[in-house]
């Protein structure tokens, strides 16, 4: 029998890791997207680069190595750390690609609107071209955040105490597969539902926000 | 301040030459613009009228050539312009362009009121009451707490006259203002921009308005494959041009076949 305390522990890491891994990958896709959008070849080639090996390596495999390498290294068990970096790593590239789309939504000719009345550059993505990026950005984003929350569960794998982690325990010693995972499952599914409404949220706000820049 | 005996140059456009992707588009185009003056720009597509009037506030940088406004050099393509030049460039001359290139996700009134905020630092109140005097004068108010999107194309061209009034430009720029706009909408932009014309504002418009850039421009000159054909006075070159090749144009634009 998986017992309800077990699965609010594992839902508590499994939350940690999902916010810590979300966080460090905007931290990160920030000057990922900038440099895949530089003019600069150098630039380019960097942010291209880090696009692919973060998102050509499977997460499991980002994750074992993350974490043997942070083991012998610098820190020791612990698995919770390891996870984040690693799914950030890997969740970065894929933010990049949205922050990249959603600032290549707004037309050019927004920029020249607001270079044709003397506006810098930052004037231009803060105030006119982000206020309408920014709601595609987060309809991606959101859909990546679903993929980036079911990916922690691979942290299980390196010994993360998180819900799959267990559920697994729990069958091992002779509780009903079935069920018990069927028990997480529905945790995860009722995790996503607040992600939807939020990004929704977002949008609104990010719109009704522009609207009032100057006043 | 140059002044010349016939009177003071606004704008003064020498040698202007651009390339893009090693293809000369414009060959070297020299235009003196005088204080108050309206110049039509007219010539088929892809004779260049487009480019060079993106040249002259920069949107595009000419590979050659100088810009000097009321007698002062504020490009000369042999020098890296600063951004801060760009800009300063861009407050003198003001941009009207063919898809209007409004702010989607402000409304009229904020539309006018961005670049006074921020570009000439205006207290809150002096902005919306400059932006509701210039809606008004575009005939707007009414509309002015509304978004580009719910407006016609007519009307948001009308705000973009507004919105780049707004800096109080020496010089306007309008890159085929009407172009996008329904026939019966233009006539309400035409009478905008000839009320500006008349008011003393020194324009430059791209146009294929034939009958408005005779009635409303003073000069107008000829562009094909990136050269000045002909400049000389509006009325004059358009209707009863010597030159064949702008013959041809203008007699085709009017429909006489």
């Amino acid at each position: 029998m998986l017992e309800a305390s077990y699965v609010l522990e594992g839902l508590w890491i499994t939350l940690q890791m999902w916010g810590g891994a979300f966080l460090l990958s905007v931290v990160l896709a920030i000057p990922v997207a900038m440099l895949r959008g530089s003019k600069n070849p150098l630039a380019k080639f960097i942010g291209a680069l880090w696009a692919w090996i973060a998102r050509g390596i499977p997460p499991i495999a980002w994750l074992i190595i993350i974490y043997f390498g942070l083991s012998l290294g610098i820190i020791s068990e612990v698995p919770v750390l390891a996870a984040m970096v690693g799914l950030g790593i890997v969740n970065s590239a894929y933010i990049g690609d949205s922050i990249r789309s959603g600032l290549e939504s707004v037309s050019n000719g927004q920029w020249e609107g607001a270079a044709s009345v003397a506006l810098t550059k930052k004037d231009a993505l803060f105030r006119v071209v982000l206020p309408q990026a920014i709601p595609v950005m987060l309809a991606s984003t959101a859909a990546y955040s679903i993929t980036l929350l079911k990916n922690t569960a691979i942290a299980s794998i390196i010994g993360a105490n998180e819900m799959v982690f267990y559920a697994y325990n729990a069958v091992q010693v002779g509780a009903d597969p079935i069920t018990a995972f069927l028990t997480i499952g529905i945790v995860y599914l009722l995790l996503t539902v607040p992600v939807g409404m939020f990004a929704r949220w977002l949008g609104s706000r990010a719109k009704r926000g522009s609207e009032r820049v100057v006043y | 301040m140059t002044t010349t005996p016939e009177g003071t140059l606004a704008l003064s456009a020498q040698q202007i030459r651009k390339s893009f992707g090693g293809k000369e588009i414009l060959h070297g185009i020299s235009v003196d613009v005088k204080k108050g003056e309206h110049i039509a720009i007219i010539g088929p597509s892809g004779s260049g009228k487009s480019t060079f009037i993106r040249c002259l506030n920069l949107l595009e940088t000419p590979d050659h050539g100088t810009i000097d406004l009321h007698g002062e050099r504020v490009f000369d393509a042999v020098e890296k312009t600063p951004a801060k030049s760009v800009r300063a460039l861009r407050k003198r001359v003001g941009m009207v362009f063919q898809s209007f290139n409004l702010f989607a996700t402000h409304t009229a009134l904020e539309n006018v009121s961005l670049a006074q905020r921020l570009v000439l630092e205006r207290s809150k109140t002096d902005a919306v009451d400059r932006s509701e005097e210039l809606l008004e004068r575009v005939g707007l108010k009414k509309h002015m707490h509304k978004h580009p999107s719910q407006l016609s194309g007519g009307q948001q061209q009308r705000v973009a006259i507004a919105r780049s009034l707004a800096l109080d430009p020496e010089v306007i720029l309008f890159d085929e203002p009407t172009s996008a706009i329904d026939p019966e909408m233009r006539v309400e932009v035409l009478r905008v921009m000839k009320e500006l014309a008349e008011g003393g504002m020194t324009m430059m418009t791209v146009t294929h308005e034939i009958e408005f850039a005779k009635e409303a421009a003073d000069r107008a000159m000829f562009l094909a494959d990136g050269e000045l054909l002909e400049i000389g006075p509006a009325a004059e070159i358009l209707t009863d041009p010597s030159n064949e090749r702008i013959r041809r144009f203008v007699n085709a634009l009017s429909g006489v076949i």
